[in-house]
């Protein structure tokens, strides 16, 4: 019967060095085997048991040097043993975009064979990829679960993959734990956004991805455990360490080391450069910062002070024109109290037109009678919802409000109208499409950039990277104010509706209703105001 | 204390047990006492310590090892792979060529 403390030791010691399982106990089955020969022999030999034993466990050697010496072999016989700071803290950093995009290629895969498997009609092909991108509804409602699930089975993979090689090479349990932390670093800062037509990957700080991190954390908990669990089970190690276990190195062979190892200097390399760019970073940043104090405290408050002005100055209409309000409390689909993203809770609170006064008022010379807001969908509504709400709770506001009657001719039709998160110049964001009383109509694009900007936007022009004055010759700023959830995120913005004057294509004609319409883009257009406008005779 | 040198020895425990291991297959414990038997008492160690080079002879795929049952008592023996072969012929040729030159040296055969 072999010794239990030798080979118990032998076991515990290759736990604790990460010995991989199969390996772990076919070793100690050799090592047994090798034991009991031994006392065998010195049976043989006339020695009494316990002399066998004891003669039996000094020819074998001392087990934890043994253990030492068995990992120390796994861990040189593998790359990923050789150089384990490369490959589980750096690589899994570049790793997960890498195995998202293997994922997505094996999904697409599953499309074709799908296709190929239930015929043409089935088959995901270009034409039927085009005709999937270009409906943004449907497109939307399936890429985001799509990308969620994509994005967790790409962190599963990534964790599991780099634990196993870490287990494989029997680097141990505080590597494993080392690379779930790295993974769950790769978590945060992996950044992936899929549009229609476009697709952007790439890493940043910005908005940490909390969920998708806990993966990792979730593994090294669980490592953690188990090696806490294993070690419990099995006999102690003893306390001083073992005479023939060999001595530290000393300083100089340590450097010798060092020049030998391109895993070092590599290390050495990147967190010099990591070291080199925060410290640059760190300046540069003190830089802004005096900048930016310097504009929010003495620039940008003058230029506001003097836009509101200016504003206030033309809340006189203007002259030689009649204009006609158009009153259309009946098709309010949402007051001006109502959250940009009313019905889903902690998200933007506050965010509203409350401030904006109701009933019949002059912006940017025009009158218009102001009593809520036609409300469009557009795109960022879907994107700015939680997941849960995405899935489950949809909220979307009308795709078109139609038939706003109107009865009546006119030269120009003025809007009062704004946009939420308009991020691309030169879409239709919304068209008015007028229904003549002879049966005609004709459409009027409303254009982002050109006769709309967001409405969340700085009415400052020093150092102002938005977008600050719309392009058409028609648009002006019509009023600027605020809300609680722009003084909360943005203090320095403010919410902006526009003016617009868009010719009529039929002037002779009178105009039965019009439909104000979504171009179903990014942005969600809205509409305050409507007045007619013909030259005065 | 005696020093060694770790280089000059480099590839000799792989040599032997490739040596031992081409005449039949052997499990651990007798590959242990074959190399004290024909090297005449030469290595003394840990007889632990044979099983890090059988591993890694392994993980080369030098050797093959199974486990079987002989005499009722169950080992795993291990047995040269035709890699093994043509690896135990190149060392062999290599260790004849430094050891006559080492042999021409000592016994001070000069040019």
């Amino acid at each position: 019967m072999p010794d239990a403390t030798t080979i118990g030791l032998f076991e515990r010691r290759l736990i604790e060095l990460g010995c991989p399982g199969r390996r772990l106990s076919a070793s100690v089955r050799e090592l047994e085997d090798h034991y009991q020969d031994l006392v065998e022999a010195a049976l043989t030999e006339g020695c009494g048991d316990r002399e066998a034993e004891v003669r039996a466990a000094a020819q074998l050697g001392h087990p934890v040097v043994l253990a030492e010496n068995l990992v120390m072999g796994l861990r040189q016989a593998s790359w990923w043993g050789r150089h384990p700071i490369i490959g589980f803290c750096l690589c899994p950093l570049f790793s997960l975009a890498v195995i998202w995009l293997a994922c997505l290629g094996v999904l697409v895969g599953i499309g074709w064979f799908w296709g190929w498997l239930l015929g043409p009609a089935y088959a995901f092909d270009e034409s039927s990829m085009t005709a999937f991108q270009s409906n943004s509804v449907a497109f939307e409602g399936l890429a985001s679960p799509l990308m969620l699930s994509i994005e967790t089975v790409s962190a599963l993979v990534l964790t599991t993959g780099f634990c196993w090689l870490a287990w494989r090479a029997a680097l141990g349990w505080k590597w494993i734990v080392a690379t779930c932390a790295a993974c769950a670093l790769a978590c945060l800062v992996f950044y992936v956004s899929v549009q229609p037509q476009n697709l952007t990957i790439g890493l940043r700080w910005h908005q940490p991805h909390w969920p998708l991190a806990l993966i990792p954390v979730a593994v090294a908990v669980m490592v953690i455990w188990r090696q806490r669990t294993m070690a419990g089970i099995l006999p102690p190690l003893p306390a001083a360490p073992h005479p023939t276990l060999p001595a530290p190195r000393a300083l100089r062979e340590r450097w010798g080391v060092w020049l030998r190892m391109p895993t070092y200097w590599i290390t050495t390399i990147l967190v010099a450069l990591l070291l080199l760019a925060v410290a640059m970073q760190t300046v540069q940043s003190r830089h802004y910062a005096a900048h930016r104090a310097q504009l929010k405290n003495q620039i940008w408050p003058a230029e506001r002070a003097a836009t509101l002005a200016r504003l206030q100055a033309r809340q006189q209409p203007d002259s030689g024109v009649h204009e006609t309000t158009i009153n259309m409390k009946l098709w309010i689909n949402a007051p001006l109290e109502a959250d940009e993203l009313a019905g889903i809770p902690g998200k933007a609170k506050g965010n509203n037109l409350a401030s904006l006064p109701t009933g019949v008022h002059v912006y940017a010379g025009v009158p218009f009678d102001v009593e809520g807001r036609l409300q469009l969908y557009g795109r960022s509504q879907f994107y700015k919802q939680p997941s849960w709400a995405t899935l489950y709770k949809q909220q979307q506001w009308a795709t078109q409000i139609k038939n706003i009657v109107v009865g009546g001719r006119c030269d120009r039709l003025q809007v009062l109208h704004g946009a939420c998160d308009v991020l691309v110049s030169g879409q239709r964001l919304a068209g008015l499409v007028l229904h003549y009383t002879d049966g005609s109509s004709a459409e009027i694009p409303i254009v982002g950039g050109e006769d709309v900007l967001g409405w969340w936007g700085p009415i400052y022009d020093t150092d102002s990277s938005w977008d600050r004055n719309p392009t058409a010759a028609g648009t002006e700023l019509a009023w600027a104010g605020s809300n609680p959830s722009i003084q909360k995120h943005a203090p320095d913005l403010s919410l902006r509706l526009y003016r617009s004057a868009f010719d009529n294509p039929h002037p002779d004609l009178e105009i039965a209703s019009i439909d104000y319409v979504s171009g179903l883009k990014h942005a969600s257009p809205f509409l305050l105001g409507l007045t007619l406008e013909t030259k005065n005779p | 204390m005696r020093k060694t040198n770790p280089n000059f020895l480099n590839g000799v425990p792989e040599l032997l047990m490739l040596k031992l291991l081409s005449r039949r297959p052997m499990y651990g414990y007798e590959i242990v006492k074959a190399l004290q038997a024909e090297s005449g008492e030469a290595f003394t160690f840990g007889e632990g310590c044979v099983y890090p080079y059988l591993h890694h002879l392994e993980r080369e795929k030098l050797v093959v090892s199974q486990r079987q049952e002989v005499n009722g008592r169950s080992r795993n023996y291990y047995e040269l792979s035709p890699k093994g072969h043509q690896r135990l012929e190149a060392l062999s040729a290599d260790w004849n060529r430094v050891a006559a030159g080492i042999s021409m040296l000592l016994g001070g055969q000069h040019a």
